[in-house]
């Protein structure tokens, strides 16, 4: 999904371009090297941003529901009303947390893809975009952050854990069993691993093209 | 259930209920100490309650007796200069009233006037009554009052008094008090203190036993018959100590309770209009196999007849919030009633009311006798012992402190150790280990969990509860070691035998009156026996049912039931803060070589050389290996303990070490290679400071390292990419 407006938009400075954006240009370790530095500054700036926002939301939604809540629900002598509250915050808070955590995806991909040196910028047309398009915006973001996490679902459902903790739990060891099973449990779960990184670079993946799209 | 109705004079009718059963308690003491006959009504409104009784004291000593003591236990939470508050400034009691909106500053503080004090058919004693501190010099307290006498109490003699008072509770603090509609009215009139005599609990003299309320202190009195007549307003649901003789509807829209109770040291009760009431019946033959009733009369050594127990007629004031844990409530108390009975003799009372105490209310976990406070959360996790733990504790109150009435100002240890001990004992056998983690998707988490949650109608349509439980799964930890975490952290603070307010903090009372208690019983059933362990601890119970024992007279039934002299065990134990701790420091084992070095041979030096011995060994079919496994005592406490060693081939030698030096080493010249050694394999010694350094083997072994680091370092990665969620 390539060749967009945007990208034609900025042929003059193709000579700068990072070569991962470009398939035809030569890649290799120094090329990726190079091209990282290159955002690495930006990057850490709004990751400054993403980090006072998500203390923004803790402050707020979090600690200062709460610190109101607490007041009504303090002299409280049943305990439904107060779990349902406290839940409520819990929910409000992560909703928040992950509301971020999509505007700073969507910055990160509008930092790249616009070549954008200011990181401010670059957060806060993020969050025009999110908030102008929040479903769509969202489902782009969710599904493949949602099949990573499936993956965990994976495996736990997959994994023979009976077999394992059988195998893993005695105060024996067998010579050919035990190393066996620690060492298809550990690529196991090095892959499950590996799948997670390959969906979040799918959500990011998923986020430029419909960045591109948009536009 | 049997209803009459009266109509009355006037215009209004009253109503009253005949009890459901019959009072069929049978007092087990000859001359009672106290006879309380009371009236006292509730005023919501006020927070307060207005009384009148009559008490009968009966001085059973030789002695003659100038002067009475009173405990006016709710003015430590008159104001912040009671001995109460001020032991606690600093450490973990304050009330927290600051933080709680609800409630003008008036309506917080708790207190109790005596109105009128007069001898029966004599004189007024009001104008003579004055506040006195046995414990401190704390002018400011007013928990303990004096009434000099016109005339003294002859030895034997009996004196009648008439008291009016008014009782105001204070907004919760501890063990009594109202929240909101919610009343829990515990210590709350003036009740008398115990005139000890020469000899009782170690006295070299008469005198009282009346001590000031303190932070941490809990109560001592002594034995004899409260008939209570208790009024509420009607819509109140009221649950009290003892056997509910009558109830009757009053013409001005309250209720009056008659409660009754002989042989019993207290008297408390609780109101509030939101109370769900659920009775049930401890039928005895249903819960007690007539097997299990043969097994436990042969394990105490007891005539079968003496191990039978008797129907109790329970009943439990529930939280509407915590009506889904009824169940679990009465399977807990049902338990008591039948391991305590079976154990220590039966539960003797007719009735047994449990009140649930809602949340924010400092109310809960207390023990009064036939009356106790639990309580619970909304959803109680599904491996952890909550509400059964506390339900358990509370319940075995009856037997350590009711039945065994200890002075718990003196003494706490011998109701709250004794009874962790117990409870500890009861919750294993009636429901095998307890979680103090369980594992979600094999992540070990604290076990305060709420499991199979409920949901809401809408809109979960169709879907009445998300089932998590399964995916918990319970990580076990054996009573016989729980406790341990919160003994070794404070381990040091305070020698186990201190008056209850003379412990460095609330926290060392804590552990010196529970847990380590509890692990210093289980280190004696390991030194005794179990057999032997039961058969003290029934002993002990018997013996001092219906009196107020101390630690002596229960280390006197030790050696007399055991017929060993275990004071070097109390000695050690109970009267330093020593800990114990020995470890295996060495295990060696090296192959035992033919001659290697300079050695006279027909008179002459000849060297024989290492590599030949050496290939000589390994040719033999004879080898032979001499082994060496070194045990030190760490710690101060000195016990004999066992000493395992495993050697090649499955073989296995049990050393036993008195444990009094330092160190010892054992040697052996085996066939067989030593392996492994192990210093207190059974865990004996429940109150050993350290046991991962109980055991140790020859070479080191990376495969128990290897299952957890492939376990654990999956969830590690997680947790890094799920923190790369923030960058
Ligand atoms: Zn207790």
């Amino acid at each position: 999904m390539r060749g967009s407006r945007g990208d034609a938009a900025r042929r003059p400075y193709e000579a700068e371009r990072a070569h991962f954006r470009d398939p035809d240009l030569p890649q290799g370790p120094f090329a990726f090297f190079r091209d990282a530095g290159r955002y690495a500054w930006r990057m850490v700036r709004l990751m400054i941003i993403g980090l006072i926002c998500y203390w923004l939301v803790f402050l707020v939604l979090n600690q200062g529901f709460a610190r109101l809540t607490r007041r009504w629900t303090v002299a409280a002598l049943d305990d439904r009303p107060v779990f349902w509250i406290n839940l409520g915050i819990g929910l409000v808070t992560v909703v928040g947390l992950l509301f971020v955590n999509l505007v700073m995806d969507y910055a990160r991909v509008n930092l790249v893809r616009e070549e954008e040196t200011s990181a401010v910028l670059a957060f806060l047309s993020s969050l025009g975009f999110s908030l102008s398009r929040l479903r769509k915006a969202l489902a782009v973001y969710a599904i493949p952050s949602l099949l990573g996490v499936g993956l965990l679902v994976v495996y736990r459902l997959v994994v023979p854990w009976s077999f394992v903790n059988e195998s893993l739990g005695s105060a024996g060891w067998s010579h050919l069993r035990e190393p066996l099973v620690l060492a298809l449990l550990f690529f196991g779960q090095q892959a499950i691993m590996l799948g997670r990184y390959w969906f979040r670079v799918a959500a990011w993946a998923s986020e430029w093209s419909y960045c591109g799209g948009a536009n | 259930m049997k209803t009459i109705l009266h109509l009355g004079l006037l215009t209004a009718f009253a109503l009253s209920v005949a009890s459901a059963s019959a009072q069929t308690y049978k007092s087990h003491i000859e001359h009672p100490i106290v006879r309380y006959r009371m009236q006292a009504k509730l005023d919501p409104e006020a927070k307060k309650v207005t009384g009148h009784y009559s008490l009968t004291w009966w001085n059973h000593t030789d002695n003659t007796i100038a002067d009475l003591y009173f405990h006016l236990y709710l003015n430590a939470f008159k104001n912040m200069d009671s001995t109460f508050f001020r032991d606690a400034f600093g450490h973990r009691r304050r009330p927290d009233w600051q933080r709680r909106e609800r409630g003008s500053e008036e309506s917080r503080w708790g207190w109790v006037d005596v109105n009128k004090l007069q001898l029966v058919g004599g004189a007024d004693l009001t104008s003579s009554l004055t506040f006195v501190h046995p414990d401190d010099d704390n002018a400011a307290d007013q928990t303990v009052m004096r009434v000099a006498l016109p005339q003294p109490i002859p030895p034997h003699g009996t004196i009648e008094l008439s008291v009016d008072f008014t009782a105001k509770l204070p907004r919760s603090v501890a063990r009594n008090g109202y929240e909101g509609d919610y009343f829990l009215l515990a210590q709350w009139f003036p009740k008398i203190g115990v005139y000890e005599g020469a000899g009782e609990r170690g006295r070299k003299q008469g005198g009282w036993n009346c001590h000031q309320y303190h932070a941490n202190t809990e109560f001592y009195a002594d034995y004899g018959i409260y008939d209570v007549e208790l009024t509420a307003p009607a819509n109140y649901v009221v649950g009290a100590t003892g056997f509910r003789l009558a109830e009757q509807r009053n013409p001005d829209g309250t209720t009056t309770y008659h409660q009754y109770q002989e042989d019993v040291h207290d008297f408390a009760w609780t109101a509030c209009p939101r109370f769900v009431k659920v009775t049930r019946t401890f039928d005895w033959r249903k819960e007690v196999s007539h097997e299990e009733l043969l097994k436990w009369a042969s394990f105490v050594n007891v005539p079968t007849e003496q191990e039978e127990l008797r129907d109790v007629n329970v009943t439990l004031l529930v939280q509407p919030d915590h009506v889904n844990s009824t169940d679990r409530y009465f399977r807990a108390l049902f338990n008591g009633l039948k391991y305590f009975g079976l154990w220590y003799g039966q539960y003797p009372y007719d009735t047994l009311t449990v009140a649930d105490t809602p949340r924010n209310s400092a109310t809960c976990c207390m023990e009064y006798p036939t009356f106790i406070t639990v309580g619970t959360s909304l959803w109680p996790g599904e491996h952890a012992f909550h509400p059964e733990g506390v339900t358990v504790h509370e319940f075995g109150h009856q037997f350590w402190y009711a039945l065994v009435g200890n002075n718990e100002f003196e003494e706490a240890f011998l109701d709250e150790g004794f009874n962790t001990y117990s409870t500890s004992k009861v919750l294993e056998t009636a429901y095998g280990a307890a979680c103090s983690y369980e594992r979600v998707f094999g992540i070990p988490i604290p076990s305060f969990t709420w499991l199979d949650v409920p949901l809401p109608r809408f809109p979960f349509a169709g879907v009445p509860s998300i089932p998590v439980g399964p995916y918990f799964s319970c990580v076990e930890t054996p009573e016989r070691t729980s406790d341990r975490r919160s003994y070794l952290l404070n381990a040091k603070d305070d020698d186990l035998v201190r008056f209850g307010w003379e412990y460095l903090n609330g926290v060392s009372y804590g552990t010196n009156s529970y847990g380590r208690v509890g692990l210093t019983l289980r280190t004696l059933e390991s030194n005794l026996g179990e057999q032997t362990m039961a058969r003290v601890m029934r002993t002990y119970h018997q013996r001092w049912r219906y009196r107020h024992p101390c630690l002596d007279d229960f280390i006197a039934v030790v050696n007399e039931v055991s017929g060993q002299n275990m004071n070097w065990f109390f000695q050690q134990f109970l009267y330093s803060s020593n800990v114990a701790d020995y470890t295996i420091a060495d295990v060696t084992s090296e192959p035992i070589l033919g001659k290697v070095g300079v050695y006279e041979v027909s008179g002459r030096k000849q060297t024989f050389r290492d590599k030949p011995a050496q290939k000589a060994f390994e040719k033999s079919t004879n080898k032979q290996y001499h082994s060496s496994v070194t045990v030190r005592r760490l710690g101060e406490v000195l016990a004999p303990v066992d000493v395992l060693v495993h050697f090649e081939k499955g073989e296995t030698v049990r050393e036993h070490w008195d444990g009094q030096y330092r160190w010892v080493r054992y040697t052996y010249d085996k066939p067989a290679k030593a392996i492994s050694a192990e210093v207190d394999p059974a865990r004996k010694l429940a109150l050993e400071a350290n046991f991962t350094n109980n055991s140790r083997t020859r070479e080191e072994d990376n495969r128990a390292a290897a299952k957890w680091y492939v376990r654990w370092i999956f969830w590690l990665e997680t947790l890094f990419f799920s923190a790369g969620f923030f960058s």
